[in-house]
């Protein structure tokens, strides 16, 4: 039973016409997963999200969640769901504890003590009206919101939209945790960093199609070791570029240009080869570091 | 089949918006039957005599021989049919139209609550704001009319008339109701959820001032209204009760229908 996927597509397709909306969408979520769902704007994560909530109907295609239709059975799959909208709209009379008691209330659930422990994780100051609050604050009564009645899925869009660093960090935390417990989750975002750390498989979606769909140990896997030396002149760097055993370096979304004294490279060849031609060259600095989740997704992006 | 929860949180809502249209439609009956008085309903006719079409285009027609018949004259010509719109618009707009538009819809969508129980939820909020808004102005105009006029009202028809107004009030509620449902902006609401009752009272105005104009009452929802029955004739529930009912219900369930099975991009 644990092996049927928890969240399911098959060629799901909601055509807005003028070439927008979502087509062909294929994926499964094996329970305990936490899947990626990375795009650049407007490629349709949300579309894609409002269909799995059962809010908009797919014109063709399977749109299931734990085995049930997601538009059909939606009151069903809710049970089990926790969800945060890419844009919170909270009724902006309530104060902050007001509405998280209200949304208790329509879930049904008995406690509110994982509730009062979200919020205390969080630093989430609940008094006062959510009209007054800040961007990050409403996204805390989200995250909240999402996770108090400790759903089986969880769905997010963009999740840490408007939160600071240091409450990123206590978000990874919270989804590392979850998936320890066998939360499966699904979670749009466009931060490399924040799926990097903490999805297992991640769809990239563009123009309303899957590009692809990346095992993330897999990717960290093919993650390149990239130098940046900085030579005594410009003429030094070209000629190093040209040696045996020395790839040069480039990416399509590089958007600062070297200063011609400077040279990247990969290592194809021996690394003492390539370090002992380095000092041969005069080299007067030396950096190197792993190529980024993002230089690895570009080749997507385009 | 209702949310109690949700039921609640409407019932805070719509709190403001009622006691407002409630003080003025109370002022309102309040002041009517005050100002009931033989010699002043001469005076009155000699108005409907001099400007027989601006005293008919807001319902004054009819010379009042009783309290009951002065109260239906002066107030549920206009005030009574007016000011429960504003009512209502208000009320559709805070409990429907609003989440839709801004959003907040998704939270309750994203609740193990079936989109039927929450469009049953606020169809019962909205029909029972609208009861306790015409029942408690029916009690307080009976109650004002006792206290001024002991025993002049006929407070038997009294409440038939209430009855059928509040009927005819909630069909209006089920038209405002089905534009939201269809609708996925507020303009367009608005355009058709009060432009459509707006349009029904400038033809019921247009129509009672001349006979040519007589054609515009049958496609109107406000010559349904029972007066001549309940006034004249003493029928407690005439046919138009039915009507109204059955419209309001037809209404209702074709909003509960669409919203069942559209499409939300909340």
């Amino acid at each position: 039973m644990d092996r049927a996927p928890v969240i399911e597509l098959q060629e799901v397709t909601k055509d807005y016409g003028n070439g927008k909306g979502v087509f062909g969408l294929s994926f499964a979520v094996p329970k305990g997963e936490v899947f990626g769902y990375l795009g650049p704007n407007g490629a349709g994560k949300t579309t894609t999200i409002r269909q799995l909530m059962g809010f908009i109907r797919p014109s063709r295609g399977i749109c299931r969640m734990m085995g049930m239709d997601c538009f059909l059975q939606a009151q069903e799959i809710q049970k089990h769901t926790g969800y945060l909208a890419g844009e919170l709209a909270f009724p902006e009379d309530m104060t902050g504890l007001g509405f998280l008691k209200f949304m208790a209330d329509m879930k049904g659930m008995d406690s509110h003590r994982h509730m009062e422990s979200l919020m205390e994780r969080f630093g989430l100051n609940p008094h006062g009206r959510i009209k007054r609050m800040s961007k990050g604050m409403k996204q805390k009564i989200g995250i909240v919101n999402a996770f108090m009645h400790q759903p089986e899925v969880v769905i997010l869009d963009e999740p840490t939209s408007g939160l600071d660093p240091l409450m990123q960090n206590e978000f990874v935390e919270l989804v590392l945790e979850e998936k320890k417990k066998g939360t499966t989750i699904l979670m749009s975002s466009h931060i490399f960093e924040e799926v990097e750390k903490t999805c297992d498989r991640t769809a990239i979606i563009r123009s309303g199609r899957i590009a692809t769909v990346e095992d993330m140990k897999e990717l960290a896997g093919k993650r390149k070791k990239i130098y940046r030396v900085m030579l005594p002149h410009a003429a030094a760097a070209e000629k190093l570029l040209q040696e045996p055993g020395i790839q040069p370096w480039s990416h399509p979304g590089a958007k600062e240009s070297l200063p011609p004294n400077q040279a990247e490279f990969t290592v194809s060849g021996s690394l003492p080869d390539v370090l002992r031609k380095l000092a041969d060259f005069g080299v007067q600095d030396l950096e190197a570091r792993n190529q980024s989740m993002e230089e690895l997704f570009f080749q997507y992006y385009g | 089949m209702i949310s109690f929860t949700l039921w609640k949180r409407n019932l805070k809502v719509c709190t403001l918006p009622f006691l407002v249209i409630f003080a003025m439609l109370c002022m309102y009956t309040t002041v009517i039957a005050y100002m009931y008085n033989p010699e002043l309903s001469e005076m009155l006719s000699g108005y409907q005599q001099a400007l027989p079409e601006l005293m008919a285009a807001v319902g004054m027609t009819g010379i009042a021989s009783s309290l009951l018949e002065w109260m239906q004259i002066y107030l549920y010509g206009f005030i009574m049919l007016l000011f429960p719109l504003i009512f209502i618009l208000v009320m559709v707009q805070k409990l429907l139209m609003g989440p839709v538009e801004t959003g907040t819809l998704a939270n309750l969508l994203a609740t193990p609550n079936s989109r039927k129980k929450i469009i049953c939820t606020q169809i019962v909020s909205m029909a029972l704001w609208m009861a306790f808004l015409i029942g408690l102005v029916t009690a307080v105009g009976a109650l004002s009319c006792e206290i001024l006029f002991p025993g002049e009202l006929d407070i038997g028809r009294y409440l038939a008339l209430n009855f059928s107004t509040l009927l005819l009030q909630e069909a209006i509620v089920g038209i405002v109701f089905l534009a939201a449902c269809f609708a996925s902006s507020s303009k367009m609401f608005y355009l058709a959820g009060a432009g459509l009752p707006v349009l029904f009272f400038l033809m019921q105005m247009v129509s009672n001032m001349g006979e040519k104009l007589e054609i515009l009452r049958y496609v109107n929802i406000y010559s349904l209204l029972p007066v001549e029955e309940i006034l004249k004739e003493s029928a407690y529930f005439p046919i138009q009760d039915a009507v109204m009912s059955g419209i309001a219900a037809a209404l209702f369930l074709l909003g509960a229908w669409q919203f069942q099975k559209r499409d939300f991009s909340l």
